[in-house]
């Protein structure tokens, strides 16, 4: 059984409550920003070892971060009034080493100021070997602290009974290599890229397994509409990868693709250059930014993807380069058509649906333990109100101009949050529980039924699905 | 004297509301939210809750907005400035049963040209929501901060 499977993006120290406890078994594995854990080490180190002892773990070390324009990675201090680079990548940028911190950053004071970006040009040899070694031991050395120490000892002198020798979760499942983002004007990166797979490889401990980060610009899959095999993304990237037959597997990353919205086509290239890299060997293909659809891959009639993962009601998909997240608004992942459905839309749709009992709100839109605790009573649209839809109001200015909103309380968003999680859990353990044909049917009836309930778009995307997984298992 | 081009909605929204109101004697409030978006106005007019949407240009845009707040709302209108617009305005207007009010920036006069129909689709909880929505937007005096934004 692949218990590495249904994966989460860990995001920030204020969301470790939903990885432990009751929601623990919701899903397989953590995939952990290296920034994050440059951070908060100490934090970090203790909820891997205390928090999640069962749960495999990987570091992405989001080498590509120094590529991109340094306004990324910079903010204004306050305090000493210049710009600086960011705490947790200035932490990072210490961590890989003077190499890495002399070409992208100045030292003054105690701050790191940036210089200028990464290129191709600046990896040479002697770069290769200092940074893998670094990045590879930043991985290793994740729950290396003082506290994790501490804790041991605690857990050798506990009266509770625990033995000495209880495994703790130290080491992250897989490594992975320094990667860095590739676009179609920028294909230089894939030769430095294998490089940095070669070194990895070189640099691997006996009982230690490396994953290549394959991290591509949405233009790629574009350009591969309709040929995929004479694509530059086959000849100049993927077939280049394939070669190496020296890598446990890839980490999977497609600039910006939002599976809800992409076209057949572009749909289409995904499953062919998942499919292509599988003939490389015995490899785990992930994705690391996935929703239903890359879930559907998991499936091992399918056998494309070996796990998926997503963030807290987050992540399903992800640009390389962070934008403004925009104002949050409160959403419900609505499990028949698998996607997260505005409170406006959600609660038009269930009041034109008449749902005049609890047993029927259950049965037609959701029977998680968190509906079943807030759909109580007989009035279904006010229930569900109170349990998704609780607000707090607010108005600000923005550009000039008074703007009012509503924002999820965080009793709204804690409640939409673990809904959202026990949904996720369902989909995973759907698609592998049936075969192909039977996950394509679920997406039709789905389609027929929520076709015309959100709005033009609303559902189009499971046809779109359906088109696709059809036309890939007939080949 | 104002321009068109110098004009913004929120300008819009506050000389509207001091000439309409002021003759109707109507209680109302701006930039009230709903949901995951907010009303330019909303007045009472006996028992029931009117919105108003404002557009500078791009009434087809100002329709699909009001439309949104048929959910809650018992009559929906855009307001738009005073001039000619073609038959197709007219065919959306009734098409989403939305009323037409046209205001003049020059001289600050107002005219409903077209009157909507009662809203029967909105619903209980959501004029509920709207009501709330509407009462914080009071609270908070949100047409006096406007008023001194403009």
């Amino acid at each position: 059984m692949n218990n590495f499977r249904h994966l989460l993006r860990y995001g920030t120290n204020a969301e470790q409550k939903y990885f432990t406890d009751d929601l623990a078994n919701f899903y397989d594995g953590i995939i952990i920003n290296a920034n994050m854990a440059a951070f908060s080490p100490d934090a970090m180190a203790i909820f891997i070892v205390k928090k999640t002892t069962v749960k495999p773990f990987i570091i992405d070390p989001i080498t590509h971060a120094f590529q991109h324009d340094q306004s990324f990675i910079s903010n204004i201090s306050e305090t000493k009034k210049k710009i600086i680079i960011k705490k947790s990548i200035s932490n990072l940028i210490n961590s890989y080493g003077e190499e890495l911190r002399d070409i992208v950053s100045e030292s003054s004071s105690d701050v790191l100021t940036p210089k200028k970006q990464l290129n191709v040009s600046d990896i040479n040899s002697g770069f290769i070997e200092s940074f893998t070694e670094n990045v590879l031991n930043f991985q290793r050395n994740i729950s290396l602290s003082r506290k994790v120490e501490d804790y041991r000892e605690y857990l050798i002198f506990s009266p509770d009974g625990q033995s000495s020798d209880i495994e703790l979760n130290l080491k992250p499942m897989f490594l992975v290599a320094p990667y860095f983002y590739i676009s179609n004007d920028e294909l230089g990166w894939v030769d430095k890229n294998i490089q940095f797979i070669q070194k990895s490889k070189e640099k691997l401990l006996a009982d230690e397994s490396l994953l290549a980060q394959i991290t591509v610009s949405h233009e790629l899959i574009e350009m591969a509409n309709g040929d995929y095999a004479n694509s530059d993304l086959k000849k100049f990237v993927i077939n280049e990868y394939k070669r190496q037959n020296n890598v446990s597997g890839y980490l999977i990353w497609i600039n910006g693709f939002v599976e809800h919205e992409e076209s057949i086509e572009n749909i289409t290239v995904y499953l062919d250059m998942i499919a292509d890299l599988r003939t490389s060997g015995e490899v785990k293909i992930y994705s690391l930014y996935g929703s239903y659809l890359s879930e559907i891959l998991t499936n091992p009639g399918l056998n494309l993807l070996d796990g998926v993962c997503h963030g807290l009601e987050y992540g399903e998909s992800r640009e390389v380069i962070p934008v403004g997240g925009g104002l949050p608004v409160p959403k419900f992942y609505f499990y028949p058509i698998h996607k997260r459905v505005g409170f406006f839309e959600m609660f038009r749709f269930l009041s034109s649906l008449k749902i005049e009992s609890r047993e029927k709100y259950l049965k037609e839109i959701c029977d998680c333990n968190t509906c079943k605790s807030l759909i109580s009573s007989k009035d279904i649209v006010s229930d569900f109100k109170i349990g998704f839809g609780e607000v707090k109001k607010s108005t600000f200015q923005v550009n000039g101009r008074l703007v009012s909103r509503e924002f999820a309380t965080s009793q709204t968003k804690d409640r939409s949050l673990r809904h959202y999680l026990e949904s996720k859990k369902k989909e995973f353990d759907f698609v592998e529980s049936k075969n192909p044909n039977d996950i394509i049917n679920q997406l039709d009836e789905s389609y027929e039924k929520y076709k015309n309930s959100f709005g033009a778009n609303g559902a189009e995307h499971l046809s779109r699905w359906s088109n696709v997984l059809n036309a890939f298992l007939k080949k | 004297m104002s321009n068109i081009i110098d004009y913004n909605e929120q300008k819009m929204v506050v000389d509207f509301c001091n000439s309409f109101f002021k003759e109707k004697g109507l209680s109302f409030s701006v930039e009230v939210p709903f949901f995951n978006h907010s009303i330019d106005v909303v007045y009472k007019d006996g028992n029931y809750l009117c919105a108003i949407e404002f557009k500078i240009s791009d009434w087809k845009k100002g329709i699909y907005q009001a439309k949104n707040h048929l959910l809650g709302a018992d009559y929906i209108f855009v307001c738009l400035p005073k001039k000619e617009y073609g038959n197709a305005l007219d065919v959306e207007l009734d098409r989403n049963n939305c009323g037409l009010i046209l205001f003049d920036i020059k001289t600050k006069s107002w005219e409903i040209v077209k009157s909507p129909k009662l809203n029967k689709n909105a619903l209980n909880k959501a004029k509920d929501i709207l009501r709330e929505g509407y009462e914080y937007s009071l609270e908070n005096q949100i047409f006096k901060l406007m008023s001194a934004l403009v």
